[in-house]
């Protein structure tokens, strides 16, 4: 599962964060793309398989708030 | 086909999104932020675009009956509730930090009021630490204390008899 994020509206110091507070829930890797994140999820716990992605998307979000 | 206004709203049935473009000349980035938090439960928000233009705003729904449109109704309706509250909140901000510190300071004890209400209640004519008396009033004070003890004290009066007596025994001690 893989989600891109616009550096110009999601600032990186806080996808670091946000990657940081969900590293429990499966193994998290990101790389620059010109202006995006690119932020790759592996070994999704099972019962977060379908929605990981999205939560993240959330959640990073939230600290933006 | 409608024409794209800041209002359309594209959705995709099979994927359960819906998308829609914010202008950011008239609604902050900021206020779009607050207003996408508030809907967190609701959807998952994606945000994507160039902010100093306009925001791509993506939906997908949590729930499969979820009516997106509503939502994305409800979400323009609740953008301009933010972008109030900034405009307010910027407008007040001297006020507000004003009465803050107005608060802050009453709170705390101010040291030279207090100082100044110790002296308010001190009876200056007490003069506890004797500064008002001057250096021969201390002193005769003093001494005039020190002759009264003596006199209520039995003194040990030798006579001068016995006085002289013992002189010349020390003197005669001496020439041997």
């Amino acid at each position: 599962m893989t989600i891109k994020l616009n550096n110009n509206i999601y600032k990186k110091d806080l996808i670091k964060q946000a990657i940081k507070d969900f590293q429990e829930l499966a193994q998290i890797k990101s790389k620059q793309e010109g202006d995006y994140t690119e932020v790759s999820f592996e070994k999704i716990e099972p019962e977060y398989q379908d929605i990981l992605g999205d939560e993240f998307g959330n959640y990073l979000l939230g600290l933006h708030s | 086909m409608s024409a794209k206004k800041d209002f359309y709203f594209q959705v995709n049935k099979d994927k359960n999104t819906l998308e829609f473009t914010i202008n950011t000349k008239i609604y902050s980035v900021t206020a779009i932020y607050q207003t996408a938090y508030l809907f967190l439960d609701k959807v998952y928000v994606y945000l994507d675009g160039d902010p100093s233009k306009e925001i791509e705003v993506v939906f997908k729904a949590k729930e499969d009956k979820l009516d997106l449109e509503k939502i994305a109704d409800e979400f323009y309706n609740e953008l301009l509730n933010q972008l109030l509250r900034e405009k307010v909140s910027s407008t007040n901000a001297k006020i507000r930090e004003y009465i803050v510190s107005q608060a802050l300071y009453k709170a705390v004890p101010n040291e030279v009021d207090e100082l100044l209400k110790e002296v308010e209640e001190e009876d200056w004519q007490e003069d506890p630490l004797g500064i008002a008396k001057t250096w021969e009033e201390q002193n005769l004070e003093s001494e005039d204390s020190n002759i009264d003890e003596e006199i209520d004290q039995e003194a040990v009066k030798v006579p001068i008899k016995e006085v002289k007596t013992k002189k010349k025994k020390k003197s005669s001690k001496t020439k041997k």
